[in-house]
């Protein structure tokens, strides 16, 4: 935590905004090759959320984590190796289509200045509402996990993990591994996603390894729940928490079974979504996925966006996971030293080969993967009295009365019920209130304008903005400097 | 289609419009080639202010301000609307000279909306403001409405009255001929009508060149900001400035709605505008100046949409000299929200050819000529 802040030249050819495992692969690929590289990422320490806090493990952390943790610390040395400037706690705030970006580190807000952007923002948990999700207390797994990679914490009191997706799994088998207790494990997925996903299956097994991998973690926390008497609970819905100033109370359904628990801990896992807010902010065009059903940059295999100076490298463009967003960052790395001419055709073919083959072999078992875990069609049909949008406190009913007047379009909602209008502009909520406009009007989702996002992607107080070091620098002079170069 | 009235334009003007010539027993068609709000009519500041307005404005917005509280009945919304007093701050002599002029000048024309406010009652109305401010002249009657809810309650209302209101029908042409008007829109449909309404916002220009009648509308995007809730830091006034750029809105939610004319670089053909943060650093150096208290506060959000722009900053309000059945409304350079209910009134009777109830002849489109 104490390394010292680099001092940062005035203009970079590359900026690379987070530091996971795309923007650490591609920043170090790009100063191999002789870039110079802006690294500028809000956490301390290099490793984005899949490998947060991977130099600084124990050795008991690490016998937990296992080896697929642990790899990161490989790709952290390297990087720290290749020493780009590396910007820690710091957040950008503006994106800018020309390369630059406004960022906001230690107080103090300044512009960035470079040819190209690589946005390597990587991925969040799927928001979604259900009564007393605002409650202390409820937290996503991810956040239990980020939690104990850090500082090694575990609950001590029994907790009950609720949802779908890889990551809920993989967060029950590191609570066994570590003695949490686990009341239960409320597995809300359907028999629906498994039959659509079986189409995929064929493709996915080309990665046989990976598929046995998540079949062995499965396995092993169903072991683990025997062992402790934690029933896992199948088809789960109707899922609420209870309590006054915090949670007390977990209640659901499965098939026809009412569930509860006493319990001060719940955690969530809805699966995993591109964190596209800056990539909107910046004028990236987007697609719809039906599958996975969110926005994602529609981007060509190396990262190229509809910018000409912006890429967008890992799971931020669609969610793959850690290992080919790497790949993805590499990939940027090619093509972007070849467009700075550090690379010449020949070199940047005889490398571009052997990275795009491991990404294509890494992305074989997605469909399957994406198709298991669809999120379920009535996730977000939550009762009219839930809160859908935390920042300002607006509730589903809201949401769909709008809706059913027509107004379908999230921004517009906004503009008139101010569901998406606080300091997060619509990152918690904005999938919810997709979703219930979508359930309300009928409306397909891709027919529907996605929300917009605005500078600044996060709040800056106005004492930051008025000392704010934002001159202008013309990006075509920094172009025509590139070249004489 | 055919219709007495073509009307280019769904934003405010073009659906206010509308409504009051329905409701005289005219049928009309609005051609909207996004959505009713899309740029300034969903996305200004919402300021619905006399105060400060050009003095050939004011008549208007005099019997704007007095539709506002109207609109539950017009439009079947209030719009958002709440009274927020509007005061223009004199940070010094020459600035407090400068409003008591304008309050002699508004005082001889026998308005009395705009009152000079001493020190003291500076303060009783914004108890934070920096010691430096000398004086004002506030508005009390003065306010501010949701854009987006009143472009929506006047589309819809359009709409319940019998106006068609096609929206993603973009004009691609539109000729005079001895009948009337032809006007073809993107989906390739003509519709004709006897009259035509040039409320394209921005795009007022490239329509009334269309019909070679060209008028000197040109497209800006003024940008704004917003901060997360300062309760009670505004109470509840609204303030301008005399000698420099800004205007601080005090929402009733407790936020502060920042504008004042600052503006972005865009690109108009593609629709696309690349928010300036540098002007929003002025505002907020400016703000600080103003309200110290202010620092704190965070700013959640900055935005910026397409607003027609003329340079006497003045609307264009009228029938086409060149074009006989030809009406413009457009130009209203970044501060046309307040005027929309009266302007909706005064059009409607120039184009059933009576003569407005207010005078239109500072507003008229040759004047540029």
């Amino acid at each position: 935590m104490s390394r010292p802040m680099v001092e940062t030249k005035p203009k970079h050819d590359v900026i690379v905004v987070g530091a996971g495992p795309a923007g650490l692969a591609c920043s170090t690929e790009l100063v191999g090759l002789g870039v110079s590289v802006a690294v500028v990422d809000e956490q301390g320490e290099p490793g984005g959320n899949i490998y947060r806090n991977v130099t600084h493990l124990s050795a008991q952390q690490r016998k937990v984590l296992g080896l697929d943790y642990t790899i990161g610390r490989e790709l952290v040395e390297a990087f720290l190796a290749a020493a780009p400037d590396y910007l820690p706690r710091a957040h950008v705030w503006q994106a800018e289509a020309t390369g630059n970006v406004c960022l906001s580190q230690n107080g103090k807000s300044r512009k960035l200045h470079a040819a190209y952007l690589v946005l390597s923002t990587g991925a969040m948990e799927r928001p979604v509402p259900f009564p007393g999700w605002t409650l202390p207390g409820v937290m996503t797994c991810g956040g239990m996990s980020n939690l104990y990679k850090v500082s090694g914490l575990i609950p001590s009191d029994p907790v009950v993990l609720a949802g779908s997706g890889p990551l809920l799994w993989l967060v029950a088998e590191h609570l066994f591994v570590m003695g949490a207790p686990i009341a239960a494990i409320l597995d809300t997925s359907t028999r629906k996603g498994a039959a659509s996903a079986a189409r995929h299956l064929p493709g996915a097994l080309g990665r046989l390894g990976y598929m046995m991998k998540g079949l062995g973690m499965m396995a092993a926390v169903k072991r683990a729940a025997k062992e402790n008497k934690t029933p896992i609970y199948r088809d789960v819905k109707n899922l609420r928490a209870e309590g006054g100033e915090r949670l007390g109370k977990v209640r659901a359904t499965s098939g026809t079974q009412d569930l509860c628990f006493d319990v001060a801990t719940l955690l969530v896992h809805e699966g995993v979504i591109p964190e596209t807010a800056l990539l909107r902010q910046a004028g990236c065009a987007h697609r719809w996925n039906p599958v996975q059903r969110y926005w994602h940059a529609d981007v060509a295999a190396d990262g190229r966006t509809n910018l000409p100076s912006v890429f967008v490298a890992g799971d931020g463009a669609f969610v793959h996971g850690a290992k080919s967003a790497q790949l993805k960052g590499q990939r940027t790395a090619l093509s972007i030293a070849r467009e700075l001419g550090r690379l010449s055709e020949v070199e940047f073919r005889s490398r571009v080969g052997s990275v795009s083959k491991e990404l294509d072999k890494e992305l074989r078992p997605r469909p399957f993967i994406d198709a298991l875990y669809a999120p379920r069609g009535d996730l977000f049909h939550v009762a009219d009295d839930t809160i859908v949008c935390r920042c300002e406190g607006v509730a589903a009913g809201r949401i769909r009365e709008v809706a059913r007047t027509g107004v379908v379009d999230p921004n517009e909602i906004k503009s008139i019920i101010r569901c998406g209008m606080g300091p997060c502009q619509g990152r918690m909520c904005g999938s919810a209130v997709l979703e219930l406009a979508v359930e309300a009007s009928g409306v397909a989702a891709e027919q529907i304008r996605a929300l917009r996002q605005r500078p600044p992607i996060k709040p800056i107080s106005l004492e930051e903005l008025a000392a704010a070091d934002l001159d202008v620098v013309s990006p075509r002079a920094g172009r025509a400097d590139e070249e004489t170069r | 289609m055919k219709a007495d009235v073509l009307i280019v334009g769904g934003g405010l003007m073009g659906c206010a419009t509308a409504i009051d010539l329905v409701r005289h027993g005219k049928s009309a068609i609005v051609f909207e080639k996004d959505v009713p709000g899309r740029h300034a009519s969903g996305h200004n500041s919402g300021g619905v202010r006399c105060q400060g307005r050009d003095i050939r404005e004011v008549p208007l917005a005099v019997l704007s301000r007095k539709l506002w509280d109207d609109h539950p009945d017009t439009v079947g919304s209030d719009c958002g609307f709440h009274v927020s007093p509007r005061l223009r701050l004199a940070e010094n002599d020459g600035d407090m000279a400068k409003l008591e002029k304008r309050h002699g000048e508004l005082s001889s024309m026998g308005f009395e909306h705009e009152v000079l406010a001493d020190r003291e009652e500076v303060r009783r109305l914004s108890p934070n403001i920096s010691r430096h401010v000398v004086g004002g002249l506030v508005c009390y009657t003065d306010g501010l409405a949701n854009p987006m809810l009143t472009s929506k309650a006047y589309a819809a209302k359009a709409e319940a009255l019998g106006v068609r209101v096609l929206s993603h029908h973009a004009t691609v042409s539109v000729s005079a001929s001895a009948n009337g008007f032809a006007l073809k829109t993107s989906d390739g449909k003509t519709h004709e009508g006897g009259a035509l309404v040039n409320a394209a916002g921005a795009w007022a220009g490239k329509i009334s060149a269309m019909l070679d009648d060209p008028l000197p509308v040109v497209p800006v995007a003024p940008t704004m900001m917003v901060t997360d809730r300062v309760p009670g830091l505004m109470n509840g006034t609204s303030l301008g400035l005399t000698g420099r750029a800004l205007g601080l809105m005090a929402a009733k939610n407790g936020t502060v709605i920042v504008g004042g004319g600052y503006r972005s670089p865009f690109d108009f053909d593609n629709e696309k505008i690349w928010i300036d943060s540098t002007q929003m650093a002025k505002a907020s150096k400016l703000m600080l100046e103003i309200l110290p208290k202010l620092r704190d506060a965070r700013v959640v959000r900055f935005w910026s949409a397409f607003e027609g722009n003329l340079a006497d900053k003045v609307p264009i309000i009228g029938e086409s000299t060149k074009v006989p059945g030809l009406f413009h409304v457009c130009g209203f350079s970044a501060h046309g929200f307040q005027l929309v209910p009266a302007v909706g009134r005064v059009m409607s009777q120039i184009v059933r050819g009576l003569s407005p109830e207010i005078s239109l002849s500072d507003f008229r489109p040759d004047r540029f000529a």
